[in-house]
């Protein structure tokens, strides 16, 4: 042992909102991402897995697209570009690490450690999310070619639909990010979301239009999926990618996205703080 | 530092129903069972004070701990720690404690423990100077130099735990929670452990309470015992008035010189008048007495005296009451002994 003295104390600290805790946040996103990577081998398998998805698609697809011509309005080559912008834009935020993790954390009880952090939960939650989006960007920009070779990618349409783009697939991990959130805080009720999150990727992959476009869907179906927030993650940003969305109804698809952003926000805080009062932390 | 004072905590849960369709008709009843965790206790505890909080499993003591941390909003009473109402002020409370709750980690599970610790000092906003200060100090001091790169998760649970404490003080919190802290570790990490705790509360006058099942934790560290039973306070004091109110017996063991001369068997008449009596045993060696006598009232110089003036004695030995010995008893009982 040594015999070191520390004759400076650290003075009290004054508590700050979390947007003046930037570099706290930045940081737990950043351990995030490095924790992705410590699974690199399973990410790389996911990975792997919606590669095949979407060789899958362009095949079955084309041969549809052989058999009956113009079966969809949007040409074969768009369309095959669409399916790969949109599981790259699913693929890129998987956000099931962090409601597996957060899931983890209240089973056993180390929640206590979040609830006692100088930064509040929520923003904590939120850099984690963050943190494997750039995390998953950073492996996405890496396996880009082979993306490439199993599906099609080529530019945006314009310089216009690239900013609409832009702004649109915020909205969408926004969205994403908010139904995620949710979903997590379930497990301050319940402490069992395996079975939810299941149904939940089942239903948001097909509902959100990255195996088949919203447009194709029959009547009634394409109505209930229209007034749900799936599509706004995924169908939307990328038909805008490929210009099967575009002018004034593009702009009317962002509004949309922004008004579920608000909506689900504040079913999010909420929840979050109806959970907070009936917190109970596992174990003694 | 801490005030405490009526603190109640009621927990409800769904009351679990029996017979056909249990299961279903538990999750839509409305009956709700009421459990009551802490009970109307109140304490003090002054800065720099190191209390051994500690009671059975079950009498409320995490219970209390989670609502003096601001995780859980007690039922009624009040929590002033440093200022702030924990659950009211997170995080200002957030800022001035730190919490090891030794069944759990606060690491990373799959980073290295450098990591972890990074993360912290950013957290708590040290200036980078004073972290790495803290950092190579609790590295010496805690041994951790081998394993700072390795993920927590192959850490072994002695090696996870002096990390734990290291995330816990790195940012020299003004106030430590130690939640069962040397749970599971063997008797060197647990003395690294003690040591530990014990020179940051030296040097820093870190208010420290501690909870935990081994009562030597508490005999080494803590001037002040508080011992609950089913949420409520049974005792609130030193561990030596604890000792002497509930075991004040010392025994001394005497071995009379067996020069195979007889000597007259000593008797309760004999040593009675020095505050004695002997203790009865099977009798196996003779030579062998035990007497039992009160530490507060008789010296145990002026027995040995009084004993060798009448019988020729080969050697004594005195045995203290030992503190596990009377938690055992009071827990044991379910209330303090009369």
């Amino acid at each position: 042992m040594t015999a070191v003295t520390l004759t400076t104390d650290l003075p009290p600290l004054a508590a700050r909102p979390w947007w003046r805790q930037w570099g706290a946040l930045r940081h737990v996103a950043r351990l995030r991402a490095a924790a992705m990577f410590a699974y690199r081998n399973t990410m790389l398998l996911f990975l792997g897995v919606s590669i095949v998805q979407i060789f899958m698609l362009k095949k079955v697809w084309g041969a549809l697209y052989a058999a009956r011509p113009g079966v969809l309005a949007i040409p074969l080559a768009d369309l095959i570009v669409y399916l790969t912008i949109a599981n790259l834009i699913v693929w890129s935020f998987p956000t099931q690490i962090v409601s597996r993790y957060l899931r983890e954390r209240i089973r056993e009880g180390s929640v206590v450690f979040d609830l006692v952090r100088p930064v509040g939960f929520v923003p904590q939650l939120v850099a984690q999310l963050v943190g494997t989006l750039g995390g998953a960007l950073l492996i996405i920009v890496i396996a880009l070619p082979v993306v490439a070779l199993a599906g099609s990618l080529s530019l945006p349409v314009g310089a216009q639909a690239a900013g609409m783009f832009a702004v649109s697939l915020l909205c969408a991990y926004g969205i994403a990010g908010l139904l995620s959130m949710m979903l997590s805080m379930v497990a301050f009720w319940t402490l069992e979301i395996d079975g939810l999150t299941m149904l939940y990727v089942l239903v948001a992959s097909f509902l959100s239009g990255a195996l088949v476009p919203v447009a194709v869907f029959p009547g009634a179906l394409r109505t209930v999926v229209e007034w749900l927030p799936f599509q706004a993650t995924t169908y939307v940003p990328a038909s805008i990618y490929v210009g099967s969305l575009a002018g004034p109804e593009a702009w009317r698809a962002i509004g949309l996205q922004l008004a579920w952003v608000v909506i689900l926000g504040l079913a999010a805080a909420l929840m979050w703080r109806r959970a907070m009062r009936r917190v109970v932390v596992q174990g003694g | 530092m801490i005030r405490v004072e009526g603190l109640t905590k009621e927990f409800t849960r769904p009351k679990r129903q029996t017979g056909h369709f249990a299961g279903l008709r538990t999750m839509v009843t409305r009956e709700v069972e009421r459990t009551t965790a802490v009970d109307d206790v109140s304490f003090d505890v002054q800065s720099g004070e190191m209390v051994g909080y500690i009671g059975p499993n079950g009498a409320g003591k995490s219970t209390t701990i989670k609502i003096m941390t601001g995780i859980l909003v007690p039922t009624s009473g009040t929590v002033e720690v440093g200022g702030v109402v924990p659950w009211k002020d997170r995080q200002r409370n957030a800022l001035q404690i730190g919490v090891v709750f030794g069944q759990r980690t606060q690491l990373w599970w799959d980073l290295p423990l450098k990591d972890s610790l990074d993360l912290i000092a950013t957290l708590y906003r040290m200036p980078p100077e004073l972290y790495r200060k803290q950092f190579d100090r609790f590295v010496d001091m805690l041994d951790m130099a081998e394993f700072l790169d390795r993920p927590v998760r192959q850490l072994s649970l002695g090696q996870r735990m002096r990390g734990d404490l290291a995330a816990a003080m790195l940012y020299q919190p003004r106030i430590l929670y130690l939640d069962e802290p040397t749970i599971g570790l063997d008797v060197v990490a647990k003395a690294t452990m003690r040591d530990f705790i014990e020179e940051v509360n030296r040097e820093h006058g870190t208010t420290v309470v501690l909870t935990t099942h081994d009562i030597a934790d508490v005999e080494r560290l803590c001037s002040r015992v508080i011992l609950i039973d089913h949420g409520r306070v049974l005792y609130d004091g030193t561990p030596a008035e604890l000792k002497l109110r509930y075991a004040p017996h010392r025994t001394l063991i005497v071995r009379v010189a067996g020069d195979g001369e007889q000597t007259d068997p000593m008797t309760d008449a004999d040593v009675a008048a020095f505050g004695a009596e002997i203790v009865p045993d099977d009798g196996a060696d003779p030579d062998l007495v035990r007497l039992r006598f009160e530490g507060g009232r008789t010296a145990a110089s002026d027995l040995i005296a009084a004993l060798a003036a009448r019988y020729s004695i080969a050697d004594v030995s005195i045995v203290e009451p030992d503190l596990e010995g009377v938690v055992r008893q009071i827990y044991l009982r379910q209330g303090l002994p009369e």
